[in-house]
């Protein structure tokens, strides 16, 4: 499962570098980044996954991880609002590692007993941090540049 | 009822948090003089005690603010409630924009907020000072309408004999170019909430100034104060602002009724003296002197010279062409009522909403940035909406070719 922050699809475009190939699961909050990206830059739609695609997909849960990550994450201001979409790619994040607090990753298409990676793109150092501390090994960091 | 009720949040009838009746009451309050403690939905949430994360997100597109508020642990609401607030506090305190007066008339405490936010993103882009700021001062009374003129490159001869609204569009323009932004309050496209008991507050408002030495703002109150504030009295709130922009007098809440106001300050006194040399020449006045001054006159005047009747009535006076108060007052009594727009155009372009409200330069600025993808989409909406509109936005994309 890859995803994609909003600065690392910038990267990506403003770069010229090929759009990752595969699906990008995503949340409303993202989507709506990467919309007003790809149209900035006349690009093809991205092949996307909504959250409420996932098995077990569970809204509510969903809502308390973000509600804890818009309270826990130091670069989320909402004044300003400044880093949201952090904060729903953590939301995101959590809930699939978790299986929607349910334990275990949550699978796509391959059965509860297949593991899928996480995988997030992005150029973000403070959402990197978080990242590593909160889920560890359970998620693999790409930078965009490396890619 | 106790401050500390908790109303749940929910999704799905299940509770991702909660926030306490003072959580709440903090929230509604960022804006103290709008009533949206009163409003039904929350009056509603307090006696049954939760609300959906829809519910929140459908009430927040009417109200105009963030709907992710109600989701902050109390610590991190009452520091977000702190910064929007200190931000507004920081230029009322050193009087860079007029004081309120105790009863809330003559600023909307959320257009200062909106227009505070454009001024940052604005001074961003802006490096110099803006040098038209406090050089009034040291130009004698008897220059400073010509000063003007010359300053902000005024064709004198654009100022008359045109519809009012035309008038008003060219000196917005001539004050732009010289990096004094004017934002106009709009009604249309949701830029600001149009809910009747919010809109209620803003009615009231008045044309001001939010200084800053790089990026002076003004503010005019045009569409959410309509009846009074028609492009004639805009066109004299405007002049009279830059007046006192020039003065380095920020503490003036200004409307188009200023005539009926000027003898109660000397400084808007002079604001009006200014202005109205400058709409109605003292050439135009001097070829009076064999004619009768009766309202027929003062209201051809008021159509050819871009000052309300009462406005041009008072100007005589001033001039001398007015023997006395008694014979001011029967002619400001017999002066026509304004007969205000029937409403705000509903079916406003977004772009041109969005210019008016931002200012010309710093709207043009702003879907430039968008265009180009030097904003995010998040930040964008927060200065178009105030809070985050997908729709609207979507609307203003697609209008602009995204």
């Amino acid at each position: 499962m890859t995803i994609l922050d909003s600065n690392g699809l910038i990267y990506f475009l403003r770069n010229g570098k090929v759009l990752p190939d595969s699906e990008l699961t995503t949340t409303e909050d993202l989507r709506d980044e990467y919309d007003t990206a790809l149209l900035v830059n006349g690009r093809r739609t991205l092949r996307t996954k909504d959250i409420s695609e996932l098995s077990g997909y569970d809204e509510a849960y969903y809502y308390k991880e973000y509600v804890k990550y818009l309270n826990s994450f130091s670069g989320v201001n909402v004044a300003s609002m400044r880093s949201l979409t952090d904060a729903s790619i953590l939301a995101l994040v959590s809930c699939v590692t978790s299986g929607f607090g349910r334990g275990g990753q949550t699978s796509l298409e391959f059965g509860d007993e297949y593991i899928e990676r996480v995988i997030v793109i992005s150029k973000d150092d403070d959402l990197i941090k978080r990242l590593i501390d909160d889920f560890g090994s359970d998620v693999e960091i790409i930078d965009p540049v490396s890619l | 009822m106790a401050g500390h009720q908790t109303i749940a949040i929910q999704v799905n009838r299940k509770t991702i948090t909660t926030i306490t009746l003072k959580q709440l009451t903090s929230i509604l309050s960022i804006y103290p003089d709008e009533p949206l403690t009163d409003r039904k939905f929350f009056l509603k949430v307090i006696e049954k005690g939760f609300m959906t994360i829809q519910e929140i997100k459908a009430e927040c597109s009417v109200i105009n603010i963030p709907w992710q508020l109600f989701l902050l642990s109390p610590t991190k609401l009452y520091s977000t409630i702190k910064q929007i607030e200190e931000k507004r506090k920081a230029k009322f305190s050193q009087r860079l924009i007029a004081n309120r007066e105790g009863n809330g008339l003559g600023i909307s405490l959320r257009i200062a907020d909106r227009v505070i936010a454009l001024q940052e993103y604005a001074k961003t882009k802006v490096k110099n000072n803006n040098h038209f700021c406090g050089s009034l001062k040291a130009i004698p009374q008897t220059r400073r309408c010509l000063y003007i003129i010359d300053y902000f490159g005024i064709d004198p001869d654009k100022l008359h004999g045109r519809a009012k609204g035309a008038v008003l569009e060219y000196l917005i323009e001539r004050f732009e170019v010289k990096n004094i932004r004017v934002s106009r309050g709009v009604l249309s496209n949701k830029i600001i909430p149009n809910a009747k008991e919010i809109t209620a507050t803003y009615r009231k408002s008045s044309g001001f100034i939010v200084h800053d030495d790089r990026v002076p703002y003004i503010f005019l109150p045009s569409e959410v104060n309509e009846m009074n504030e028609t492009a004639g009295r805009q066109i004299l709130t405007l002049i009279s602002l830059i007046v006192l922009l020039g003065v380095d007098e920020f503490n003036y809440c200004v409307n188009g009724n200023l005539e009926a106001n000027f003898h109660s300050k000397a400084i808007i006194s002079t604001a009006f003296e200014i202005a109205s040399e400058m709409l109605l020449p003292l050439s135009v006045t001097e070829a009076l002197q064999s004619k009768a001054i009766g309202p027929e006159l003062r209201d051809e005047l008021a159509t050819n010279y871009m000052l309300t009747p009462s406005a041009v009535a008072v100007t005589l006076w001033k001039r001398g062409f007015i023997n006395s108060e008694q014979e001011l007052q029967e002619l400001l009594a017999a002066a026509p009522t304004i007969i205000p727009r029937p409403s705000f155009p509903r079916n406003a372009k977004m772009e041109t909403s969005v210019k008016k409200f931002c200012g010309l330069s710093t709207g043009t600025e702003l879907l430039h940035d968008i265009r180009v993808g030097a904003i995010n989409s998040i930040p964008a909406q927060y200065l178009l909406f105030g809070h985050i509109d997908k729709k609207h936005f979507a609307t203003l994309k697609l209008e602009i070719g995204l």
